[in-house]
């Protein structure tokens, strides 16, 4: 019997951009057998919630991620009003809506750049953490803030777009967008990365079904599920965009997913600017009621649901939070059984878990605890085998 | 697959011809648009002491301490602890006096000195000793009510403090002489001093 | 098709509907009855489950289970009542695999024992957590015991 050995990948990981604690159990190059441990970044924030006031739990939720730090509040605050069903101004559910795509915006040329460099495409890298700079860069003019905008408020939002700065946005949007069509037709049409990325992780429709798998993994494996068009809730039932539902399932159908993505939030974000309508930016609510309520929110990994109970009096009774990659991490399990070690990492990434990076990993000798190859090793070994592709392809 | 390359050769001449996209700081500051959210700072002269801003950060990044003896309420801000979100600025009744300011390079080796304070002034009650407010709150609210002022007796001699009507040391242990209605009381001994009056 | 009108007809009485708006539906039911409900709602009905959710309240854990209907617009919300001091309910893993994770959450932040999970560990909390304590338990009911106790 071949000797087994596990590799752990984690909690501190380059791929992965929180802790998490990944075991792959190997045999010579084929992963047999994997496991997740998590809870490195478990802060108390649900129990802490119920000792602040509904105005200061906003900025709470904001910080629970720093990338998606929009989608959270977005859910709160729409779980709030619909404890009573408050109805919020117009114009402040077009500013809702041009937030919440922006930040769609830099957070899938955010992994595009990480999926890039991890493939071994470090220009790829560099270009799209350039052009996502102009979106941080308006974010600041309109907010205040480069990250934890804090625009969202119980009834409407705290500050409006001013008419000086949309010409700047406008600029920032339509860069973006060349060089987004610039970035897909390149993706779309390299046979280096079709190679190693098609048949790569493939999720079925059916576990996906089963699993409950939430976003771009979803849509890539064939599941036509897409909070904006299903639920819809602040302007999205007044702008006309498309969902992008791919059937492989695998690495390279994620990718994609998240590129045609970006291009539609862009047509969404140009319809809002050229519909918004004058008025007041905030229902000005003092009380929220007694009963219960549901938000949800289509963040850029999947959809956000925040539940909360209200008895009346100042703080919330008890407030429910549920991220997107707590229904996408399991999945992985179903997806990496059967490959090579060095396409492990990679299908990993892809399911895009939501957190910031750090780096220490080792690969361990069950038998003798002997480190055998360390972080960069790994790494390494993903870029190598796309070198060894592309030297297959061209010779 | 020609056509495809020469659409990334024209972006790569582009970047070798514009340069690097990095600025070279600290040799060259960023410039700060309008309504960034920098640090905050206490200005004493439109502060008036009313705890607001405590009452509303999200972080508990304001605090307070009342010293009765030298009549002195000193609210302290911890900017490590501040997550800059302005709501102390929204909160502010006087809206000048606590504002962000565009300031963002925060970094210091001495926590003790990343604070700013602002020091108000205390009116003690003549009967119990308990702190009413400071003297600036009063003089804010006195200047709002106009001339409705005058039927109540502590904004009335918070507002004409000239008068020098407020400078008794000591609690006084008397009982409740009709007299004790133009002292300077708290809210409890102005409840029982309009029951039980003596005279 | 109407979703409200197919579980009247097959669950009658077995179920208490509340309509809060077009958008959300409350329904109450016992203990027993959900493993039944919610299986009929995924398999059948075709809902897809977002979460599920504990509340500690005086006589019991309260389980929300909530659903969501994507062709039609619709979050419905199962709710059930585990009661204290047992704390026991039936595992919803094998007819949704997705109910894993939470169902572990579950158990170690109230304390309440999912029979026939298939790994009922520990999933957020360290490892050298003091067993039995429960962090989400609202403090206040457990001093209400002690003082009626001492009573």
């Amino acid at each position: 019997m071949a000797k087994e050995n596990f590799i752990p990948i984690g909690p501190f990981h380059p791929l992965l951009e929180e802790p998490e604690y990944f075991k792959f159990y190997v045999e010579g190059e084929k992963v047999i057998d994997a496991d997740v441990r998590i809870g490195y970044n478990h802060r108390g924030i649900e129990k802490l919630a119920e000792s602040k006031t509904y105005e200061q739990d906003v900025f709470l939720v904001e910080r629970i991620c720093g990338i998606c730090s929009t989608s959270h509040p977005f859910a709160f605050v729409q779980a709030v009003e619909d404890i009573s069903g408050i109805e919020i101004p117009e114009r402040a559910k077009y500013i809702r809506t041009i937030i919440g795509e922006l930040e769609r915006i830099h957070s899938h040329l955010l992994w595009v750049g990480l999926a890039g460099h991890f493939i071994g495409y470090n220009t790829v890298f560099m270009w799209a953490w350039k052009y996502r700079e102009p979106v941080l860069d308006i974010f600041e003019v309109i907010s205040g803030n480069r990250n934890h905008y804090g625009m969202f408020k119980v009834g409407g939002v705290r500050r409006d777009i001013l008419e000086k700065d949309i010409p700047g946005l406008l600029k920032t949007v339509n860069e973006v967008e060349k060089f987004c069509s610039m970035l897909t037709k390149a993706v779309m049409d390299d046979p280096v990365i079709q190679a190693r990325t098609k048949g790569i992780g493939i999720l079925k429709k059916k576990d996906a079904i089963d699993l409950c798998v939430v976003g771009p993994v979803a849509r890539a494996s064939g599941v036509d599920i897409d909070i904006r068009k299903d639920h819809p809730y602040a302007a999205y039932d007044k702008v006309s965009f498309e969902k992008i539902v791919m059937k492989d399932g695998d690495v390279f159908s994620k990718a994609a997913v998240r590129l045609l993505e970006t291009i539609e939030s862009v047509k969404i974000i140009r319809q809002c600017l050229k519909n918004m309508p004058e008025g007041v930016i905030d229902a000005d609510i003092r009380e929220v009621g007694i009963g219960e309520g549901i938000g949800q929110h289509e963040a850029p990994r999947g959809e956000v649901i925040h539940y909360v109970r209200s008895n009346g009096s100042n703080y919330p009774e008890r407030h429910k939070i549920r991220a997107p990659s707590f229904m996408n991490v399991p999945s992985f399990k179903k997806t990496v059984i059967g490959q090579t070690i060095s396409d492990a990492a990679l299908i990993t990434a892809a399911v895009d878990p939501c957190y910031c990076c750090t780096e220490r990993m080792a690969v361990v000798d069950r038998d003798t605890n002997k480190v055998l190859m360390t972080g960069d090793d790994l790494v390494r070994m993903c870029q190598e085998k796309t070198e060894k592709i592309k030297g297959a392809i061209k010779g | 697959m020609k056509l495809p390359k020469i659409r990334e050769l024209i972006e790569a001449i582009k970047a070798l011809i514009l340069g690097p996209y990095t600025s070279k700081f600290p040799l060259e500051q960023p410039v700060i648009p309008d309504g960034f959210r920098g640090k905050p700072q206490f200005y004493e002269d439109d502060c008036v002491g009313c705890l607001a801003c405590v009452e509303v950060c999200p972080a508990r990044a304001i605090e307070y301490v009342d010293d009765k003896k030298k009549k002195l309420r000193t609210l302290t801000h911890h900017q490590d602890i501040c997550i800059y979100c302005q709501q102390c600025e929204k909160a502010c009744i006087t809206e000048k006096g606590i504002l962000l300011t565009k300031e963002y390079d925060l970094a210091t080796f001495d926590r003790s000195k990343s604070i700013t304070q602002s020091k108000k002034e205390l009116v003690i009650c003549e009967h119990c000793g308990e702190v009413v407010a400071p003297l600036d709150h009063l003089k804010f609210l006195a200047k709002k009510v106009g001339h409705l002022l005058y039927a109540n007796p502590t904004l009335l001699l918070a507002r004409h403090d000239e008068l020098k009507l407020l400078e008794s040391d000591q609690p006084s242990d008397s009982p409740h002489w009709r007299s004790e209605h133009l002292k300077m009381l708290c809210p409890n001994c102005r409840r029982e001093i309009i029951l039980k009056e003596q005279w | 098709m109407n979703i409200l009108e197919e579980i009247r007809t097959k669950f009658g009485n077995k179920v208490n509907i509340l309509v809060k708006s077009k958008k959300r539906v409350y329904v109450s039911v016992s203990i027993d009855d959900v493993k039944d409900i919610v299986g009929y709602l995924f398999g059948i009905l075709g809902a897809r489950m977002s979460i599920a959710t504990g509340i500690d309240t005086r006589t019991g854990v309260e389980l929300l289970y909530h659903m969501a209907f994507d062709k039609h617009d619709l979050v419905l919300t199962v709710r059930t009542m585990a009661e204290k001091p047992e704390l026991k309910m039936p595992t919803l893993t094998d007819i949704i695999p997705a109910a894993n994770w939470i169902e572990r959450e579950i158990h170690e932040m109230f304390g309440v024992d999912f029979v026939g999970h298939p790994g009922l560990e520990r999933l957020l909390l360290p490892d050298d957590w003091q067993v039995g304590e429960y962090p989400f338990r609202k403090k206040s009911f457990d001093s209400e015991k002690e003082n009626t106790e001492k009573e």
